[in-house]
């Protein structure tokens, strides 16, 4: 089933006067669970096709369709929810926020529209075994106890959903001893890692990551890659922008853009 | 510590950067304290001037020559002094035309020395003819007024056994009167048959108020209500041809009021319009700094839209922190303001040398309102327009700028 479908997509900047596409007619079908690349030199579009993607930017001409949805057809309301429950995006600069921790940072995706998105529920996150245990079932009661001593709440004193996923994702990345840092404290290589356990937070249906290894070492871009690969063998379709080569090798199909136009590698 | 929410996130934003936090809060503080403190000093000058004129029963005062302005003082909020008549003046005027009601009082300041427990007015009034104190006297004083006895004024420190000392002599307290703002809240009051007394007891101090044979029948100044159809003016004329005296002094009371109020609404003007001028630098100040801090949070909220905000919940995140910093900025000042105000009432009466009372504590809850009002919306006006450009729709362009 195609999650994203990209239909004649252009986009036009104007530059000294003179219009130039920086997307030009691209075409792109993408299926749950598939993991696409784009390769491309710098300045060739790539980056701007992801953001048309998410609707960050409007396209001059064509659709583009996310699970069913036309973007740029939606109000703002709508889209905002397409982006937070439907898409996770790793964009290529860092984006964490300053004035909020590492463990804050991953988990504000969740509770962006009120009503929390991830239910601390990891079974479907890949690579993520958590030992603790479901502090959401009721715990036992003694029957010989009156109703008003009630047992001590067994979750009192541990984290919340929310907490303990945002906690689960930070260590398959390997940075949950980062969890109440902020991101000034962390490297290059480590907020990348911090972006992506944040666009993985409420379990996207599409996986949007602009050159998700770009600050990694050979090490750590393992991990990263082994991670997204993982993510769309679980169901999620994951479209990625690279220069990295030893990334290409986890991914089922790559493109390649030149000059806005997007061609089968 | 509880994860973030969407309702933390703007005081987190503000306590991670405490020294923009803090300059905000001090600019919107200085406002507040300039728009409060200005409105409170101006209502408890208006109030001042309000019961000035309550207390302003005659439409004449006449005094002696080259006294007007003494007793102009003693209307408003001069200095307490000291002047009479040596002729029996009440008699003269009495056969003027156009007169509805005249009563005598007398004059005389006591001394700032050890004789004394402090340099006050002392008013002698007659009970009997009195139209302007005593009606004031009796709304909070229902006994009859004693020889020897007197009434104090607000400002008046009166012993703990209910005395006063002038002239080394301990009268006896009959009663404190409310704060009136005017200078009469520095007086005492007595009877017109107990000058006499206090004129020998300065005497005996070596420090005679009035010379000996005049302290009977000394009177400062007449004060008249003018009978129905006669101007003020008209009056003081009847009165230069029937006492044969051309050079009476005469003061009208009700110019009196009309020249301060006319002065204290000019110098309300001012005030507001130096306010006006305040305002606006800080409000320039206020957005110029939104506006300085919004190349550094492009970023920021590029990434809020990225997470799914709507351009709503950023519009709403900016003017959460702007209206946190304009409350606090308007609680401290208005704070600031009132501790250098309202504890001080009588220095700022005494400094202003205008009538300066104390207006009501509903007034005072409703001008703290509207300085808080004032601060939030002074906060909010001023990110607004960051807030509607940092929630652009191609939320791409702003990251890129951003960068």
């Amino acid at each position: 089933m195609a999650i994203l479908e990209i239909h004649d997509l252009t986009r036009e900047f104007t530059r000294r006067g003179s219009a130039f596409p920086a997307v030009d007619h691209v075409n792109l079908t993408i299926d749950t669970g598939e993991f696409v690349a784009i390769v491309g030199r710098s300045g060739n579009g790539k980056s701007t096709l992801l953001n048309l993607v998410t609707g960050l930017l409007s396209p001059t001409s064509g659709t583009v369709r996310v699970d069913g949805h036309v973007v740029g057809s939606l109000n703002d309301r709508d889209m905002a929810r397409l982006r937070n429950r439907t898409i996770g995006f790793v964009t290529q600069s860092a984006t964490l926020l300053a004035n909020l921790t590492v463990l804050d940072n991953v988990i504000l995706p969740a509770v962006m529209l009120g009503e929390p998105a991830a239910d601390g529920n990891d079974d479907d996150t890949p690579s993520v075994r958590h030992a603790t245990q479901d502090t959401t079932a009721t715990p036992a009661t003694d029957p010989d106890m009156p109703d008003v001593i009630a047992p001590a709440e067994a979750d009192a004193t541990t984290e919340d959903a929310l907490t303990r996923r945002a906690r689960t994702l930070l260590d398959a990345l390997q940075v949950s001893d980062l969890a109440d840092c902020y991101p000034k404290e962390l490297s290059g290589g480590e907020m990348r890692r911090v972006s992506i356990a944040r666009a993985l937070m409420n379990r996207p249906k599409l996986l949007i990551a602009d050159e998700p290894t770009g600050d990694l070492d050979a090490d750590s871009t393992a991990i990263v890659m082994r991670l997204l690969r993982q993510t769309a063998d679980a169901g999620t379709a994951v479209l990625m922008v690279t220069h990295d080569p030893d990334a290409l090798g986890y991914v089922d199909r790559t493109y390649r853009m030149d000059r806005g136009v997007l061609t089968t590698a | 510590m509880p994860h973030i929410t969407l309702g933390r996130l703007p005081f987190e934003n503000l306590k991670r950067k405490p020294f923009r936090t803090a300059a905000l809060v001090i600019v919107v503080t200085m406002l507040t304290v300039a728009f409060y403190g200005g409105a409170l000093l101006a209502t408890n000058l208006k109030t001042g001037l309000d019961s000035m004129q309550e207390r302003m029963g005659a439409d004449l005062m006449v005094v002696p020559q080259n006294t007007g302005a003494k007793a102009e003082a003693l209307l408003t909020s001069g200095s307490s002094s000291t002047f009479y008549f040596t002729n029996d003046i009440a008699k003269l005027v009495a056969k003027a035309d156009g007169i509805g009601q005249a009563t005598a009082q007398t004059y005389i300041s006591s001394l700032a020395a050890a004789c004394c427990d402090e340099k006050v007015q002392i008013i002698g009034f007659d009970p009997a003819t009195d139209f302007v104190i005593e009606p004031w006297i009796t709304s909070q004083y229902d006994g009859d007024l004693k020889n020897g006895e007197v009434v104090a004024g607000a400002n008046i420190n009166v012993s703990a056994d209910g005395t006063i000392k002038l002239y080394n002599h301990d009268f006896p307290v009959a009663a404190q009167l409310a704060s009136t703002g005017t200078s009469l809240d520095n007086s005492v009051f007595v009877n017109e048959t107990t000058i006499p007394d206090v004129v020998a007891y300065s005497a005996k101090v070596g420090h005679a108020a009035i010379p000996q044979e005049y302290a009977d029948t000394a009177v400062s100044a007449v004060l008249i209500k003018t009978a129905d159809g006669y101007d003020a003016h008209t009056v003081a004329d009847n009165i230069a041809k029937a006492s044969g005296i051309g050079t009476l002094g005469y003061v009208y009371p009700g110019g009196v009021t009309a020249t301060t109020r006319a002065n204290l609404n000019a110098l309300v003007g001012y005030a507001g319009l130096f306010l006006a001028v305040f305002w606006t630098m800080g409000l320039v100040v206020l957005f110029a700094v939104f506006a300085s801090s919004m190349n550094e949070r492009k970023r920021e909220f590029a990434a809020y839209r990225i997470m799914g905000a709507t351009r709503g919940m950023l519009v709403g995140l900016i003017v959460r922190e702007s209206a946190t910093v304009g409350l606090a900025g308007g609680v401290i000042g208005i704070a600031v303001a009132s501790l250098a105000i309202l504890p001080f009432n009588t220095l700022i009466g005494r400094q202003l040398q205008l009538p300066y009372l104390q207006t009501g504590a509903f007034t005072v809850l409703a001008l703290v309102t509207a300085g808080l009002l004032f601060a939030v919306t002074t906060g909010l006006i001023a990110s607004i327009m960051t807030a509607v450009k940092l929630s652009a729709p191609e939320t791409y362009l702003t990251l890129r700028e951003g960068e």
